[in-house]
């Protein structure tokens, strides 16, 4: 047994990682503990990561594709479509295992991946951003897990847009395939008016990353001028085109009264593979006047039920 | 300018189930957008030079004829 299979014999999933909040609040280094410092063959860090047949581990014990074990979130880029303002965001950390046998340092939104998603647009929901540095192809045929997370604030009126986040109980933190968050809400995005009745329509609708089980809620929001009026909502899912996909789950909603505006609440629980797509649908009939579905309270919301 | 006034100013002269208000836009409808997928472009067949031009006279005299639409319809004052 050589040095380093001795040193590794007692270890778990995750080995001498420790993320580490740069002077700069907007990078995060990814160090070995023992040292301080990116890995270095004395300091080698380690993971454990599925490729399909279980789990081997593996180690880093330098720099990879030139990547320099530091993330950096750089000002006006809205990752994984995050929202200027007030609100923290956690970010989990990766690592990825490529075809040449090196692990690569990646940052993602949501854990619960176990492949790396190809997208290089960065305000995707599943975009990968690699450790600063790197010359790596992101491949969908690579395993990845997720070792850690971290907590930041995006911005724009801040200097650096990003802030990574090191109060009490907001620290960086480690843990192994932790479950998966993913999910968020969606908001439609522009109300519809119609001076006829308003035909079944996808009004919010999702594209799934992640292969798993999810609980689905909606809210559409609607009225009618002149009564009487009826107001449906749906979830479907599957397929990508409205009329072909699955229905969840249907509300309905009617009134005599004119121009009342309410709500139909809805709920699905339902495994979707990734690359499915969740629609909300709206429908609202009346006997005239305008029939609006409106945004501001129209919403789906997915999250991920491990 | 008010979405379900334009709307209703628009109706007078394009049937009211060849377009809709979404958002700022005037978009005309697409009898197939529920039979294909939610990204693909909108192939509406009522999307016409006629109809374009009849959308922007009433965007571009949206004022004076709201004033007269409330006058004949005094209950979009109370909305």
């Amino acid at each position: 047994m050589n040095p380093i299979d001795n040193r590794f014999s007692l270890v778990g999933d995750i080995f001498n990682i420790k993320p580490v909040i740069n002077a700069a609040v907007n990078k995060l280094d990814l160090f070995a503990k023992s040292s301080g410092v990116a890995p270095t063959t004395d300091h080698p860090i380690g993971v454990n990561i599925p490729d399909g047949n279980g789990v081997t581990f593996r180690i880093r014990n330098a720099s990879y594709l030139s990547g320099t074990s530091q993330f950096i979130l750089n000002d006006a880029n809205a990752y994984w479509g995050a929202v200027s303002g007030a609100d923290n965001y956690k970010i989990h950390i990766y690592e990825i295992y490529d075809a040449n046998g090196g692990i690569v340092h990646a940052l993602s939104r949501y854990s619960g991946f176990y492949n790396v998603p190809t997208t290089t647009t960065v305000d995707d929901d599943d975009y990968f951003l690699l450790e600063n540095g790197s010359s790596y192809t992101r491949a969908a045929t690579d395993f990845c897990i997720c070792v850690g997370w971290f907590w930041a604030n995006y911005n724009t009126a801040n200097t650096p847009d990003w802030t990574i986040l090191n109060t009490a109980n907001l620290k960086p933190g480690l843990k192994y395939d932790p479950p998966s968050n993913y999910g968020y809400d969606k908001l439609m995005a522009v109300s519809i008016v119609s001076a006829s009745d308003i035909p079944a329509t996808s009004v919010v609708n999702v594209v799934v990353k992640q292969s798993r089980w999810y609980n689905i809620w909606g809210k559409v929001n609607g009225r009618c001028g002149i009564s009487p009026t009826t107001l449906l909502g749906y979830i479907k899912t599957g397929s990508a085109t409205y009329g072909s996909a699955t229905q969840q789950d249907s509300a309905e909603w009617d009134t005599a009264g004119n121009g009342m505006q309410n709500n139909v609440p809805l709920f699905a629980h339902v495994f979707l593979t990734a690359g499915e797509t969740i629609h909300l649908g709206a429908y609202v009939s009346g006997a005239g006047s305008d029939r609006i579905v409106y945004a501001g309270n129209t919403r789906l919301k997915f999250k991920a039920a491990n | 300018m008010r979405a379900d006034i334009l709307c209703q100013l628009i109706a007078k002269q394009i049937p009211a189930e060849h377009f809709q208000i979404r958002g700022l836009e005037v978009v005309f409808t697409d009898p197939e957008e529920s039979n294909k997928p939610f990204y693909a472009p909108n192939e509406s067949p009522y999307n016409t030079a006629e109809n374009r031009k009849i959308v922007k006279s009433v965007i571009d005299n949206y004022d004076s004829l709201a004033e007269a639409f409330l006058i004949e319809h005094p209950e979009y004052k109370e909305v």
